[in-house]
């Protein structure tokens, strides 16, 4: 009996192929262009979230590629995997299988691409000694080939690749040398076998022979740098580095507001006829009224700032990418410091201007918790558009016919909005937050063309993250508001009764009369539902907590109207005094100055006025900026908090203009 | 309160509805409570 023949097998083409691997994380110090990288791997199928409990955004890409399916996960830049700092944190997770973005399961990568700058080759490599000790598969990624080329430094990458014990890939994502090499070198990641120092003096002894091993520099300063010192000169200057940073964000808010009009007005029109649409064509009931006065003019009034914080993002993320932010933060660092914030905080100080939501999102960039959250609780004081319509209404009926008055009303509710906002930041600091914060150490990267493409995806995905999130909150407080405005309902007025019977008396000898007399019985049926809706005896419930303010029935409905957001204010007003939202139209501006009190007083005498001034000035009346601030600081007791500490500073402060003035007059 | 409209009580489901989204938002969300296994000396052991 012969022994059976065996023959080995084969390989298949699949099985000599090694997997890639399914979860990479990316990692690396700041401003490496890891991001960068990202982008140019991910294109379009990008997705953001938080890592939980923090407000680090997480971007996650699924990439498809002839290799196979991975998931690439964008981690925080970090300068060390062992620092306190809530980025190193996130980092340790994530590797150790304990983190993993909001909605994805906590489990180590499969590999991980440790991207180190080809141009500061040798600080990043500390890093790198780090991450290879924890012997997950890894792969190296040496980027900026093009400038290090530029710099006459060279990286033997075959050399490095012996050193570090894992592949090693040069790429440039300006020339795109080396991007189409990463995918398939990721399919032969692995663990370093090598031992590496786990003290930070031997990692650096390591990492200085690894540098002069692999790398060799002619240590040629190129026209970039030479370029970079003279601007650096220019713009860390204590004083002219003041002077064109005002005048660089004046221009990016003039850029804001001159551009972002039009797409404004566009959505505006586009909810307009929306609205119109509806009104047409359903039949007059709750229904429509729900969809056209609640859903439509709730979601219209907030989509309705989304160019301005999509254009804010843009200009921020091209201002970011050019390397001139971090100048601004250092300049301005000195500026912010006796208030207790940092530098860091004057970009979402600023864009709070256009809205306090994005500004409060913006405000991950404050490095240092008690700073960040010092910025955050401070961010609402500043007067963001939405304030706009209250300033403008109130300033015309103080100063009717006054353009120049009108101004200087205006400027001054900005002023006492950062003057609060200030003092507020000194005692949050000294009390609260009190401690030292972390110093700011900031890396100065070098002048560069922004890339418009990825700026782009910043923005839209921030403006996505703003729709999302106080677009639903904003829907749900405009339909329920809108319920208790329209119920219980009302039979007609009595006095709206006689006013159209005496419309009918004299309606064939006087139509004009009767014209006006069925006008002004039709704004006394919408005065009298509006004082026998939920909302109007919630008004007149709460009437006398807002009395020492000068607050009658009608200014109370408004004020509690507009805790869900400001601008509400004008409209619920313009509703109960005139019979209609139109509050662009000059005949309701009139109107409203004109509104009387039950008692038939003025509602809007100059004490009220100015103290209703001060109070949208000092109040944070937005809802959904609660919300954010909610989520962003980690917690409804910091929101509760902003909401306790401005709502009291605002009645307070009103309450003591009305009076004063009240005693003065 | 106009009860005999059915239009009204779609309205009102709607608000309810939109409470609701809100005190979702607000309060803070439970996080599901996770079951593992109980191993002893490599064996799983019911409990």
């Amino acid at each position: 009996m012969s022994e059976p023949t065996t023959t080995a097998s084969e390989p298949t083409p699949s099985a000599s192929k090694p997997a890639i691997p399914r979860t990479v994380a990316l990692i690396g110090n700041p401003n490496v262009g890891k991001t960068t990288l990202f982008n140019t791997l991910a294109g379009r199928r990008q997705k953001t979230a938080n890592f939980p409990g923090t407000t680090q955004d997480a971007h996650i890409a699924t990439i498809d590629s002839p290799e196979g399916v991975l998931t690439l996960v964008d981690l925080p830049g970090i300068y060390s995997l062992t620092l306190d700092q809530s980025e190193s944190v996130i980092c340790r997770g994530v590797l150790e299988g304990n983190t993993a973005p909001e909605g994805w399961r906590a489990r180590p990568p499969e590999a991980v691409m440790l991207v180190l700058d080809g141009t500061n080759l040798l600080r990043n490599l500390r890093l790198a000694g780090e991450v290879l000790a924890r012997r997950l598969p890894s792969v190296v990624v040496v980027s900026m080939a093009d400038a290090a080329s530029r710099r006459g430094i060279h990286i033997d990458a075959d050399r490095l690749e012996a050193l570090l014990g894992v592949p090693v890939v040069v790429v440039s994502s300006k020339t795109k040398q080396g991007v189409n090499e990463i995918l398939p070198t990721l399919a032969r990641a692995r663990a370093s076998e090598f031992e590496f120092p786990a003290d930070a003096a031997a990692l650096e002894l390591w990492a200085d022979g690894v540098y002069a091993d692999v790398a060799s520099s002619h240590d040629e300063r190129d026209e970039d740098d030479r370029l970079t010192d003279r601007l650096d000169r220019a713009f860390t200057h204590p004083v002219v580095g003041v002077v064109l940073f005002a005048a660089i964000m004046t221009g990016l808010f003039w850029v804001i507001f001159k551009l972002a009009s039009v797409p404004m007005d566009m959505i505006d029109t586009l909810f307009a006829s929306l609205g119109g649409f509806v009104a047409q064509t359903l039949p007059a009931g709750p229904i429509r009224d729900l969809l056209t006065d609640g859903v439509i003019a709730g979601v219209g009034g907030t989509v309705i700032f989304l160019p301005q914080i999509v254009l804010l993002f843009f200009l921020i993320a091209v201002l970011e990418q050019t390397g001139y932010l971090a100048r601004a933060a250092f300049v301005i660092d000195r500026l912010l410091r006796p208030f207790g914030l940092p530098g860091h905080a004057f970009v979402p100080l600023l864009s709070a201007h256009a809205c306090a939501i994005p500004a409060i999102m913006s405000a991950r960039a404050v490095p240092d918790r008690r700073d960040r959250l010092a910025t955050i609780l401070v961010i609402p004081f500043m007067s963001c558009s939405a304030r706009i319509p209250v300033y403008v209404l109130l300033t015309q009926i103080l100063f009717p016919g006054s353009s120049t008055k009108q101004a200087l009303a205006f400027t001054m509710c900005y002023a006492i909005g950062i003057a609060a906002g200030l003092l507020s930041a000194i005692l949050a600091r000294g009390t609260l937050l009190r401690g030292k914060s972390r110093p700011m150490a900031l890396e100065l990267p070098r002048y560069q063309l922004p890339s418009l493409v990825g700026a782009t995806k910043q923005a839209l995905g921030r403006g996505w993250l703003f729709v999302r999130k106080a677009g639903t909150v904003i829907l749900a407080i405009s339909v329920v508001l809108w319920w208790l405005g329209a119920y219980p309902g009302s039979e007609p007025s009595p006095i709206a009764d006689g006013l159209r019977e005496q419309a009918a008396v004299v309606a064939e000898t006087q139509p004009t009369q009767a014209d006006e007399l069925l006008a002004q019985a039709e704004m006394e049926d919408t005065k009298y539902a509006a004082r026998r809706t939920f909302l109007g005896r919630i008004g007149a419930t709460a009437q006398p907590i807002f009395a020492p303010m000068g607050a009658d029935r009608q200014l109370t409905v408004g004020i509690l109207a507009s805790f869900a957001a400001r601008e509400v204010f004008v409209s619920t007003m313009a509703v109960q005094i005139a019979g209609t939202n139109d509050t662009e139209d000059e005949g309701v501006l009139a109107a409203v100055s004109g509104a009387t009190r039950d008692d038939g007083s003025l509602v809007f005498t100059p004490a009220t006025s100015w103290a209703m001034l001060v109070f949208f000035v000092l109040a944070i009346q937005c809802l959904p900026t609660l919300v954010v601030t909610a989520k962003e600081a980690g917690g409804w007791k910091w929101a509760g908090l902003q909401f306790a500490w401005m709502s009291s500073l605002a009645y307070i402060a009103a309450t003591l203009v009305y009076q004063i003035l009240t005693r003065i007059a | 309160m106009p009860l005999g409209d059915w239009q009204f009580w779609v309205v009102t489901a709607i608000a309810v509805c939109g409470v609701f989204a809100l005190i979702r938002v607000v309060l803070p969300k439970r996080k599901a409570k996770k079951r593992t296994s109980l191993t002893i000396e490599g064996r799983q052991r019911k409990r």
